[in-house]
């Protein structure tokens, strides 16, 4: 291979491994803000029918087309039912969404961010949501988990693209995700309690990408931290968390909402 | 063949360069927290301004956002225990929707910007 080829080859390759499931915060947006806004609040509406005080929330950071097999969504986070005070003191009600974002200036350490629907769905490349509602037992552990502050607790700020969930070396947005779940669940913030169950039920998505990117991804990139894993690399996702609530008989719902398509079940 | 060479070694810089240095899509999307201040205020901007306008919403940024807590088969917060809205609307045996906000609501801007100046 030409190193011209190579170059352009390797190019490719990383670009690819960074569709993964970047937690980015931008500002940049793709779509009219009125069809953002207008997205973000027929996902809030839907939700609320469905009466979700708490569920699972996916987006898409990157065209379809360029995500591995097996990801859906690029970043998931918890939206969570909230009365809301707005700047002018007013009391609104709606679905806060309680973020784990890259840092701004250092890709590498991440922090917890919550903004709202219309924040969420600002810089995506489709409009296009997923939601996984755990049953309201479930929702109700979670919602103590967060306002007692262990949410929090769990938070790793080393942050990797394709951070291993089954140890807490590095943390991404959704083994944040899986971990307020499973420390909500099982009423604990012990670290090695959580890995040790999430080892032995949670089946994380293997990632289809080849050692060859994953090599280079990690040598160019801080965010793409290889040695957390051993063996073939896999992450947690937006779907393998659903199936992870779905096989134990803890999801009450789950669909994917676009504009066109009110839902369309999984 | 010496022109060749160099063509195909620049090229490679480049390519290398500008993977290496320039943000890369998803993975360092990010902004800074002082440009992210100014995105909030441009969000609010485009949403109010214009044809961007939703229509019917105001745009609001919200301070703080408190979860509502599940008691028995009512969800209330501490601020809604006295509102009228809280027993009939969050029943957790009923079937209506939870009441949504039709207003636009984004975030403020970061902790940060507070001390910007000083």
């Amino acid at each position: 291979m030409g190193i011209k080829r190579y170059a352009i080859y390797l190019t490719i390759a990383l670009q690819s491994i960074s569709a993964i499931a970047g937690s980015e915060r931008s500002s940049e947006h793709y779509f009219e803000p009125s069809e953002i806004a207008q997205f973000a609040k027929q996902v809030e509406k839907y939700s609320a029918a469905h009466r979700a005080h708490v569920f699972i929330i996916g987006r898409v950071g990157q065209p379809s087309s360029t995500l591995p097999e097996g990801v859906e969504f690029t970043h998931v986070a918890l939206a969570v039912y909230s009365q809301i005070t707005t700047n002018n003191g007013e009391k609104r009600y709606g679905y806060a969404i309680h973020n784990l974002y890259q840092q701004a200036n250092d890709p590498a350490k991440s922090e917890l961010v919550t903004d709202y629907p219309t924040d969420f769905f600002w810089s995506v490349k489709e409009l296009k949501a997923g939601i996984a509602i755990p049953k309201l037992s479930v929702q109700k552990r979670i919602l103590e988990a967060i306002s007692s502050g262990v949410a929090e607790q769990l938070h790793n700020p080393k942050y990797s693209l394709i951070a291993n969930p089954y140890n807490n070396q590095r943390q991404n947005c959704t083994e944040y995700t899986l971990n307020v779940i499973n420390a909500a669940l099982y009423k604990t913030s012990d670290m090695a309690q959580l890995k040790a169950n999430t080892k032995a039920y949670f089946n994380a998505q293997p990632l289809s990408v080849s050692r060859f990117k994953l090599f280079f991804g990690s040598v160019f990139k801080d965010e793409i931290y290889r040695k957390d894993h051993s063996g073939r690399v896999r992450i947690a996702t937006f779907t393998s968390i659903r199936d992870y609530l779905e096989q134990y008989d803890l999801l009450a719902h789950s669909t994917v909402i676009t504009p066109k398509q009110s839902s369309e079940e999984i | 063949m010496l022109g060749q060479k160099f063509k195909t070694v620049s090229i490679t810089a480049a390519t290398l360069a500008s993977f290496i240095f320039t943000p890369v899509s998803v993975a360092s999307d990010n902004a800074s927290n002082a440009s992210h201040h100014t995105s909030q205020a441009s969000k609010y901007s485009v949403l109010t301004v214009g044809d961007s306008l939703v229509t019917g919403a105001a745009v609001s940024t919200a301070v703080v956002a408190v979860p509502m807590i599940i008691t028995g088969t009512v969800m209330l917060s501490g601020g809604m225990a006295s509102a009228g809205i809280a027993s009939a609307a969050l029943d957790s045996k009923s079937s209506k929707p939870l009441p949504i906000s039709d207003d636009v609501i984004i975030a403020g801007p970061p902790p940060s910007a507070k001390l910007e100046g000083e």
